[in-house]
């Protein structure tokens, strides 16, 4: 388990150095962002005085180095846009951003996996039908539609629940149910489809004919058995989930990274984007190892592999 | 009453009630105060300042936070100075402009604001290795002397004719305390004199304030003041009718009669920019701007433009066309009499064939996307426009940061979309400054030009130098550099019953008089 540790945090230490070093020499090459801090008049002495006093006038390799060094010590320097320092910037953003994750993921899981296996049970009843056609209008309504007639119906025509901004309990609910949507539909259909295969199997014939009722073989044999298929989908959607929230952060005014970091891609506020990408990608690492893990405590024989 | 007879909304609001559940007890709609008072305002806005320390951010719509927190000495947001923290001003001698401050003004710390203070604020913005925004508006300010404890001059090299009013761009700041905290800090932890304190900020979240009960102006009547960023239209629309925000700013004008049915009250206000068809075409661009370069082929593009079409089509009522100058009527030096160039598609074709460009010719145009109002409208209307007279536009549409990293790279155009700034200043000099031949961004070289826009620098009387600026914008319509089409609007939304709110043409507000009921 030691070594496995061990192996997993080099792991991460090789994807955190190849993010940082990909979007340094991405973000380079999106133009100057000394051009974007300068008043409209700005004279080429004063564009270069700017270039200057963000750190953007040295050589690249001395740039990359520098950055890495501060970054290391959690420095991620002063954001261009703001002046301020970028980590504590990006990690007062984060706790949103988790919410909203952690409640769509939630969703995904609770609606996703029951409606599934509902569906899966019932081959082609009504519930079934019902069920594939709303996931696959789930998986194909785009974000903004789905949040904007949430809040019109929902917000302004009910006003059961507040069309945007965080603060209560009641205000997660139109953004995850907007976040949601995908990955609940697209659990939902992988549930159903992993649930069928096992359905077909033989030990689960021999559970039913040893007598034991359908909730028993379902929960005890079927679903464990078709568990990494959705386990796997619902970790891919955490890295989804996490990084691709902005839309639905900037219809609900809610403030996470993904609106965070757009708008610093958008000024080229590098400390910013570093900082941010950075946190996400060690996020995303971390649960790619969860996952792992979890394969290992659904499926033994893969440790044993 | 039986469920069949249950209105159907009522029905509704009880199965998503249901399905919410108790985690909505926090929430509820917020009741209107009874007092006049507001104990808490929320504002739903574009956006916020990039930084709340004022002098760095010289972005228009960064006013909109900083005008709330900070003072300047002089507002001038009908192009004539008003008194603000400098109660009155003269020339003491051509180079010399001598402010008289009030001397009742407290920082929010209490520190006192007096001569030091503008001392410092200005210190800091002509420090050669600041990163100060504004510093390129004062390029002939030599130095500033304290005179005493509330008189300052600010001394030029050459005579400064449009100082008093650029000094509506310089938020006051306390000397002391920034020296004490730094810079940093400072944006952390701002102190200004302003009609509201700062409580918390968020970047590009929230602006949080609470009311200033020992306001110069008068005690705000306002307790807790919060700006929240919105980019997003609907997302404004939808705070103001629910009720979360009590204004709301750039509202979609396609919205506007369904929030008159909801009681919802509409104030527009022209924000100091105008929008252009803007001609690159100077030795120093990098880019060969081709038959562009032909004044004969400009004033055809012009007569080809039916700018009151557009306008008419476009933006009216909610803002005001242009008149062939690159500055609204709220700026100094505006002249009333001027026209656009005659809509007249005949004399542009034969204008274009006096230039041997018959035939037509395709040329390439920088239009942006989020930038300016109707930019995609108007964009539009261009090219159909112009394919009268045989002018085909190959458009691009450039989001604000590639406009202006191509803006300043001299690399946009030889048609550009473009946004002329005489906010907070509104002066004439400033977009003018752009035809000189010392210019950063020139337009044009003419040594005329010149002559007379050194004149006008100089020239201390107010109605001497208004006729100079006339000629200056006469030459300008001539030589066709510009197509101006119109004022920027800012419509906005205020919850019904609120009233003592101003919206300024520098885009920003006066909320600390403001009352419900």
């Amino acid at each position: 388990m030691v070594r496995l540790l061990a192996r997993r945090t080099f792991h991460l230490l090789i994807v955190l150095l190849g993010v940082y070093t990909a979007l340094f020499l991405l973000l380079r090459l999106t133009g100057d962002p000394a051009l974007l801090y300068v008043s409209e008049d700005a004279g080429p002495a004063q564009i270069q005085r700017v270039r200057e006093q963000l750190g953007l006038a040295d050589p690249l390799p001395l740039q990359y180095v520098r950055f890495l060094g501060r970054a290391i010590v959690g420095d991620f320097g002063l954001s261009l846009r703001y002046n301020q320092p970028a980590l504590p910037l990006v990690l007062a953003a984060l706790p949103a951003t988790l919410e909203l994750t952690a409640a769509a993921l939630l969703l995904s899981a609770v609606v996703g996996v029951p409606v599934g296996i509902l569906s899966a049970t019932r081959r082609n009843s009504v519930a079934d039908r019902l069920s594939l056609l709303v996931s696959l209008i789930g998986q194909c309504i785009p974000t903004f539609w789905l949040g904007i007639i949430l809040i019109l119906v929902l917000a302004l025509e009910l006003g059961v629940l507040p069309p945007s901004g965080r603060g209560t309990l009641a205000h997660v609910v139109l953004p995850a149910l907007t976040l949601g949507a995908y990955s609940t539909a697209r659990v939902a259909r992988l549930t159903r489809s992993s649930v069928l295969e096992v359905l077909n199997q033989d030990f689960v014939r021999t559970a039913r004919a040893k007598g034991l009722a359908q909730r028993v073989v379902i929960l005890r044999h079927v679903l464990k058995n078709a568990a990494i298929p959705i386990v796997t989908i619902l970790g891919l959607s955490v890295s989804t989930l996490l990084g691709g929230a902005v839309i639905t952060e900037t219809i609900f005014d809610w403030p996470g990274v993904g609106r965070l970091m757009v708008q610093a891609v958008f000024v080229r506020d590098y400390p910013i984007v570093q900082g941010t990408a950075f946190l996400i990608a060690a996020m995303v690492t971390v649960i790619t190892f969860v996952t792992d893990a979890l394969y290992a405590w659904l499926d033994p024989r893969i440790t044993r592999a | 009453m039986s469920v069949a007879k249950w209105p159907r909304r009522q029905i509704l609001k009880m199965a998503v009630g249901a399905a919410a559940g108790s985690t909505v007890a926090g929430w509820s709609r917020r009741a209107r105060a009874a007092s006049p008072r507001i104990n808490n305002l929320t504002v739903a806005a574009q956006s916020l300042p990039r930084t709340i320390d004022p002098n760095y951010d010289s972005n228009l719509g960064a006013s909109l936070g900083h005008r709330f927190l900070f003072d300047t000495l002089v507002t001038a947001f009908r192009g004539k100075p008003e008194p603000q923290l400098a109660l009155s001003w003269q020339g003491v001698n051509p180079t010399t402009w001598r402010f008289r401050l009030r001397r009742d003004v407290k920082f929010h710390n209490g520190e006192v604001f007096n001569a030091e203070s503008v001392k410092f604020t200005m210190d800091r913005i002509l420090d050669p290795n600041g990163k100060s925004a504004w510093k390129a508006r004062f390029p002939t300010v030599e130095r500033v002397n304290v005179v005493d404890e509330s008189t300052v001059d600010i001394v030029s090299r050459v005579p400064n004719a449009a100082l008093v009013n650029v000094m509506a761009t310089i938020w006051m700041q306390p000397a002391k305390y920034f020296q004490q905290v730094g810079e940093v800090k400072f944006n952390q932890a701002p102190i200004g004199t302003g009609p509201f304190r700062f409580k918390e900020w968020r970047p590009d979240v929230f602006l949080t304030m609470e009311g200033n009960g020992e306001y110069w102006g008068g005690p705000a009547t306002v307790g807790q003041l919060t700006v929240r960023a919105m980019p997003e239209p609907s997302t404004r629309l939808a705070a103001i009718e629910s009720g979360d925000a009590q204004i709301a700013v750039v509202i979609p004008p396609e919205q506007l009669g369904r929030l008159r049915g909801k009681g919802v009250q509409i104030q527009t206000v022209n924000i100091g920019q105008l929008l252009t068809v803007h001609f690159r075409f100077h030795p120093e661009a990098a880019l060969d701007a081709g038959p562009i370069k032909d004044r004969r082929v400009r004033r055809a593009l012009a007569h080809a433009t039916d700018v009151a079409g557009i306008h008419r089509a476009l933006v009216a009522p909610h803002a005001r066309m242009a008149q062939c100058q690159i500055y609204g009527a709220d700026t100094f030096g505006f002249n009333p009499n001027m026209k656009p160039h005659a809509y007249d598609v005949n004399k542009a074709k034969q204008l274009l064939a006096e230039a041997g460009h018959g035939q037509g010719f395709t040329v390439h145009m920088d239009s942006s996307s989020g930038m300016f109002f109707r930019e995609k409208e108007v964009t539009e209307a261009l090219l159909n426009q112009w394919a009268k007279v045989g002018v085909k536009l190959e458009v691009d549409y450039l989001e604000t940061s590639r406009w202006m990293e191509k803006w300043f790279a001299t690399k946009s155009g030889p048609v550009i979309l473009n946004g002329w700034n005489s906010a907070p200043a509104f002066d004439a000099e400033f977009p003018l400054v752009f035809g000189t031949c010392g210019s950063t961004r020139r337009l044009m070289c003419h040594k005329p030009y010149d002559e007379l826009f050194f004149k006008q620098q100089q020239a201390l009387n107010p109605d001497e130098r208004r006729q100079i600026i006339w000629q200056l914008a006469e030459m300008l319509c001539e030589e066709a550099l510009h197509i101006p089409l119109y004022e920027q609007p800012s419509i906005n939304a205020l919850a019904k019953g609120l009233s003592g709110v101003t919206f300024n043409p520098e885009w920003s507000m006066y909320l600390h008089k403001a009352i419900m009921g």
